[in-house]
């Protein structure tokens, strides 16, 4: 395994968000799913994954639902809900001009100071 | 939108916890044998694969518990677990429990008690529609009032005027007429006792007469028939009556053909038409009438012999209320209708020049007319002793609380130590105080809602119900629960602080050998202190009462009371008209005094010591008419009197001091006498002997035939007032209505009484006789609130006494239980076996003196609320403190005398080997 980047305070939630956006998936799915899509190049501490997918279902960001498995068990599947749309939208947007902000100072030229 | 949907969550898996718990698990154990099937499909073995699934995973437990918190769970489930702690704490320690539990349901039971019996006598509304839309009308005026006649309430302004809540009817008619900021304004009148005669059989109810309006003006509709309506006030109309659902059950068994029935009253035929709602007791908090009669039968069920009440407008009478507009203002309201109500003065009253016109006042009338507001300042200090007791048991559970907290310090710094937070071991605290509240508290209200009807009980007789009945509802529920959660934070702040400040490390070395890691003796000190004080005011409450009444029982009453029966007789004026009630008492009285066993009778329109009084006004010089003014005029006394009977002053054993009373001589046609108390002879008569001398009263001239010995008159501790006594026989016959007889008899009550009603039915078959009772037991009913108070403050007395000493033994049992050591040391030392005893004891005494002390200080700066309640007992009265004083040292010096004996019998082998 590659060295891998610590992810940063706060961020799961917004990745358990994206990871479901899209399409419905069990506690351990969205686990491997942000390891697909950061390439495993992010580490995430497995137990903490459900306390976090806990809590979003709590505040009515995701849904779910006792379904089947690929390999035929029963297993809970979440999804995006209407209100977790916004939410995922809305930190993106926050997310994106955050890092835009960040990157100018890092990159500022020592004159530009 | 996102607290709603954390509720949904939250109560979806509060109330579906065990499938959310198996969820839980499901859902973890997948992940991990998915985790575990992909490792052992990457090549690893699979114990080693499952081995590093779960290391991988983390502790799972910790994972659930934080699961359970995103789902708001945690504190829920950290009470629950609190909870049972707590519980379990208190089944461990069941003599605490029991000590702590029992004040406290004695504290609150006491307190509910109080709290229902001002509920009804203070705060409940009356029981009609929307009764705080309905005002009170009254009005206030100067001395010098305009109108001569008053029937009803009246009291004495500050500036010496006058203010009441009668009206006359043609003020009233003139109001509701003219009334522009009342939806309605409706009238009514209790008339007392009147005498009903229902198939055949004749009995004294209360009666109430209501304006046409007033069933729809309250908003109450009959439980069957119909209300009284504004026909009913026609001068033709059919004589007709509501009755109340009391009656109707207690006299019909709830016949519902009652309705239609002819009833006789006051000798008028009067047909039943309507039954009262269960819950419609009147407009009268404490009062409950039997008949609901319309205005226009006043002259049948308020009999007055001079015009019509209903046209006089020198007659003040009837009660006003109204029902407030919506929109309206209090003040708009009375400024509207006091101009109305100055210009209904003016024209129906004849122009009296400079007498005082009234002014006309409006205030709430969601208690209807109220007569019972004279028992808030009794019920307040009720209230203040209860809350006193409550305390007194709040600091015992406070001190067995901290005695406790001190033997959990090394657990409490323990749970410190591995992480608990301070805030969390003081909820733990306080949830324990709760539920120790809780159970107390549940225990005590149960015992106030049982204990509900005692003082009422206490006020009431056998011959007359008391002054008002205890409610228990949801408002005296709330505050009694209130109370209790307040009483539960309060005895647990004081451990929860001590706890909040333990120090980790110390506590935990210390904890074996607490006696030497904290202050000799604990923090519970000031709180015995403050028992004791606290039971030293009740305790000079208790003397004080207790002297009181019995300074009231054996105070000179100026006539014998022994043996003498009591009882009233009210003709029907209708039967017994101007001359012919006269004569019917006559004949009473004369067949009544032959019965064989009575010694001597009599009859009187005051009964003695009953509550009730007379008083007049005479004029010293008989030749000089008197006017009827209420100015003071010179040559112009007040004085007491009574309408008596022959053999008055023989029947009630008070002596004739000079010159004759009542004999035969003396007839309704001879010439007019008075007897004189001493008293009145002493103050109009100062210098020169009364006898012969003549006085004038109203439009009467009276010549004294003798001078009487002394008597207390209305009340057992009001002095002996300037009293003259008029033979009834010579009164103008409008003026006797009931009277009351008073039978001298060696025989046993009930033989008397059967034989006293036989010989009234010998004189006619339909008189009642009422209010049966021995002048004993009626000298008593007039005591019933010093009563009331001496076994209640003794009580209070007693519980904060035993209360107390609970606290004092068990804060010295428990310093020397953690001093045993160093006791066993000095006995092995060599100290003597009295001087340990001394030696605790000492410290006992120390705080007893030190609470005593305060607390006297405290009873000499209150006792003054009480003193108009007091009877030959000045507030500050040395014997009933020093007694107080001695009684509380006393048994603070056994309650600690019981572990100071242990003490000084230590044996120090052993209690050097304590632990």
């Amino acid at each position: 395994m590659a060295k891998q980047a610590d992810l940063l305070q706060g961020t799961l939630d917004m990745l358990i968000l994206k990871a479901v956006s899209i399409g419905p998936l069990h506690g351990y799915g969205v686990l491997l799913r942000i390891q697909q899509i950061s390439k495993e190049r992010l580490e995430i501490q497995q137990g903490s994954l459900y306390p976090a997918l806990y809590r979003l279902e709590h505040q009515g960001l995701i849904d779910s639902e006792w379904g089947e498995s690929d390999n035929k068990r029963k297993a809970k599947y979440y999804r995006l809900t209407a209100a977790g749309r916004r939410q995922l939208r809305e930190e993106t947007r926050k997310w994106n001009k955050m890092t835009d902000i960040i990157a100018g100072i890092l990159n500022a030229p020592p004159e530009g100071v | 939108m996102k607290a709603l949907s954390r509720f949904r969550s939250w109560l979806r898996s509060m109330v579906h916890r065990s499938r959310m718990e198996r969820d839980l698990d499901a859902e973890l154990s997948f992940h991990i044998e998915r985790y575990t099937e992909d490792l052992v499909r990457s090549g690893v073995a699979p114990a080693e694969a499952s081995r590093r699934a779960r290391v991988e995973f983390g502790a799972v437990e910790a994972r659930k518990e934080e699961m359970r918190e995103a789902l708001g769970l945690r504190l829920v489930d950290e009470l629950h677990g609190d909870l049972r702690y707590a519980f379990r704490q208190l089944r461990q320690s069941p003599a605490f429990t029991a000590v702590a539990v029992l004040s406290l349901v004695l504290g609150i039971g006491a307190n509910t008690a109080i709290f229902s019996l001002m509920e009804a006598a203070l705060w409940k509304s009356i029981p009609v529609r929307n009764p705080e839309e309905l005002r009170l009308l009254s009005w206030e005026s100067g001395a010098n009032r305009v109108m001569n006649g008053i029937n009803g309430n009246m009291s004495r302004t500050a500036t010496g005027g006058s203010t009441s809540t009668s009206f006359s009817y043609p003020v009233f008619l003139a109001l509701q007429r003219q009334n522009q900021a009342f939806e309605s304004l409706f009238t009514f009148k209790p008339v007392g006792r009147i005498t009903a005669v229902i198939d055949g059989r004749a009995e004294l109810l209360f009666g109430m007469l209501v304006s046409g309006n007033f069933y729809h003006s309250v908003g109450v509709v009959p439980a069957a028939g119909r209300p009284i309506l504004a026909s009913d006030d026609a001068p033709d109309a059919e004589k007709v009556a509501v009755i109340s659902n009391g009656l109707w059950e207690r006299r019909f068994g709830r016949d519902p053909s009652v309705l239609g029935k002819a009833v006789e009253i006051n000798g008028a035929a009067v047909t039943s038409v309507g039954i009262n709602p269960r819950d419609f007791t009147g407009v009268e908090p404490g009062r409950n009438p039997d008949l609901f009669f319309p205005m226009g039968m006043q002259s049948v069920a308020w009999p007055r012999t001079d015009s019509s009440a209903l046209t006089n407008p020198d007659m003040w009478w009837v009660i006003v209320i109204g029902r407030l507009k919506r929109d309206v203002a209090d003040a708009e309201a009375q400024a509207a209708l006091a101009v109305v109500f100055d210009q209904a003065v003016r024209a129906s009253l004849p122009d009296r020049g400079d007498r005082d016109q009234p002014r006309l006042q409006i205030a709430s009338g969601a208690r209807g007319l109220d007569d019972l507001d004279g028992y808030r300042n009794p019920l307040l200090i009720l209230l203040s002793l209860g809350g006193v007791v409550l305390l007194i048991a709040c600091a015992n559970i406070a001190n067995l609380l901290l005695a406790r907290a001190a033997s959990r310090r090394r657990e409490v710094s323990l749970r410190l130590a591995i992480g608990a937070g301070r805030w969390r071991i003081t909820r733990q605290l306080l949830t324990e105080g709760l539920a120790l509240a809780s159970v107390g508290g549940g225990a005590g209200i149960l015992l106030g809602y049982w204990m509900r009807d005692a003082v009422p009980g206490l006020l009431a007789t056998s011959w007359r119900p008391g002054p008002f009945q205890a409610e228990f509802d949801g408002r005296v529920l709330g505050v009694s629960i209130g109370i209790t959660l307040a009483t539960g934070i309060l005895f647990s702040l004081a451990p929860a602080w001590q706890s909040a400040r333990v120090e980790i490390n110390s506590a935990l070395k210390n904890a074996g050998r607490a006696a030497f890691g904290l202050p000799r003796w604990s923090r519970g000190k000031p709180l015995v202190v403050f028992q004791v004080c606290l039971s030293i005011l009740l305790l000079v409450g208790a003397g004080l009462f207790i002297r009181t009444l019995s300074n009231l029982m054996t105070v000179n009453l100026g006539f014998q009371p022994e043996r003498i029966l009591l009882f009233g007789i009210a003709p029907p004026r209708a039967t017994y008209p101007d001359q012919r009630r006269l004569v019917l008492f006559d004949q009473l009285h004369q067949r009544i005094a032959v019965i064989p066993g009575v010694q001597q009778a009599t009859l009187s329109a005051e009964p003695l010591i009953a509550r009730g009084s007379s008083q007049t006004r005479i004029g010293l010089d008989p030749s000089v008419p008197m006017v009827p003014t209420p100015q003071p005029t010179p040559g112009v006394r007040q004085a007491w009197v009574n309408d008596v009977g022959h053999d008055f002053f023989e029947t009630m054993g008070i002596p004739i001091l000079n010159g004759r009373s009542f004999g035969p001589p003396d007839s309704a046609t001879s010439e007019r006498v008075a007897v004189v108390s001493q008293q009145f002879a002493r103050e109009f008569y100062p210098d020169e002997n009364p006898i012969g001398k003549a006085f004038r009263n109203g439009n009467r001239v009276l010549r004294i035939i003798g001078v009487s010995g002394d008597t207390r008159y209305d009340r057992s501790r009001r002095p002996f007032p300037p009293t003259f006594y008029r033979l009834y026989l010579q009164e103008p016959p409008t003026a006797i209505g009931a009277m009351t007889f008073e039978v001298k008899t060696t025989l046993s009550q009930l033989a008397a009484v059967s034989a006293i009603r036989e010989a009234v039915r010998s004189i006619d078959r339909e008189l009642p006789v009422f209010d049966v009772r021995t002048q004993t037991e009626q000298i008593s009913d007039t005591n019933s609130q010093e009563r009331l108070f001496a076994v209640l403050t003794v009580a209070f007395g007693v519980l904060a006494l035993v209360i107390a000493s609970i606290g004092i033994y068990g804060i010295m049992a428990n310093g020397v239980a953690r001093r045993t050591n160093e006791i066993g040391i000095r006995i092995a030392l060599g100290a003597e076996r009295t001087r340990v005893l001394w030696m605790v004891l000492r410290e006992a005494a120390l705080l007893a003196t030190v609470g005593a002390a305060i607390g006297l200080g405290l009873a000499i700066g209150l006792t003054r609320y009480v003193e108009s309640m007091l009877f030959g007992v000045p507030p500050i009265d040395p014997l009933t403190m020093s007694a107080a004083v001695g009684v509380m040292l006393g048994v603070a010096l056994f309650a600690g005398w019981i572990p100071a004996r242990r003490a000084s019998r230590l044996d120090p082998m052993v209690a050097l080997r304590h632990e």
